[in-house]
């Protein structure tokens, strides 16, 4: 079956304990030739998940600030969004879930309120 | 990256439930005996109004016995992907299985 509207997932019962590991890739945007900008559009972190039993990757938006918390330190997804991508092979199709978040921050922090998102991206290069 | 299944908000992903019919029925021939595996059932959701959505119960649920539009609920439900092709692009298939299906 399709599931157009999407999935809102249950995070405590899917991702179960999340512990941070490690910054994974940062995604540049493309500038209009279809060369590679030095403008960051996600960052992806690699996050350890009791539930799932392996690593899971979650991309952050680049509107939020580089995270850099301790190895292992218990975090929490803010508003995750999981979905999938086919892809087509030789004799059917693999399928490959993804991970996206509002944002990644230590368990038992206060959520920070919603920001509007007109805060000016700081470009330094 | 692979994920084992994800655990959905059943109220906001899928809101009301309602039995639409049984669907296919899973056996396998075991020491020369055909076993029932599991069976499936068509729900409609008004939330995801898009196709029926198929419910996977195991055998251990027995069989069910619904009214056309009776309210459901499901038990530990969750969602796995597969993968399907049709000529050279990719599509995904959700298949939700749960670990019972009571009146709701």
């Amino acid at each position: 079956m399709r599931l157009a509207q999407g999935i809102v997932i249950d995070k405590d019962k899917t991702f179960g304990l999340l512990k941070f590991s490690a910054l994974r890739r940062e995604v540049f945007l493309q500038n209009e030739d279809g060369t590679v900008s030095t403008e960051v559009k996600e960052r992806t972190y690699d996050l350890k998940s009791r539930e799932q039993g392996r690593m899971i990757q979650v991309s952050i938006p680049a509107s939020v600030p580089l995270k850099d918390f301790d190895y292992n330190a218990e975090v929490e997804l803010i508003n995750p969004v999981a979905d999938t991508v086919s892809t087509a092979t030789f004799r059917g199709a693999d399928v490959d879930w993804y991970i996206k978040a509002d944002d990644v921050v230590l368990k038992g922090q206060q959520k920070p309120p919603q920001k509007p998102k007109k805060e000016p991206i700081e470009n330094e290069k | 990256m692979e994920l084992k299944y994800v655990i959905p908000n059943m109220e906001k992903t899928f809101g009301n439930l309602e039995y639409a019919g049984e669907g296919k029925v899973e056996q396998r021939r075991i020491n020369g005996r055909m076993t029932t595996l599991s069976r499936s059932y068509n729900l409609y959701s008004n939330v995801q109004r898009a196709d029926d959505i198929e419910v996977v119960l195991p055998n251990e649920a027995g069989e069910k016995f619904f009214n056309h539009e009776d309210k459901v609920k499901l038990d530990n439900a969750r969602i796995i992907a597969e993968g399907y092709k049709i000529g050279d692009r990719g599509f995904t298939n959700y298949i939700l299985h749960a670990d019972d299906m009571i009146k709701g």
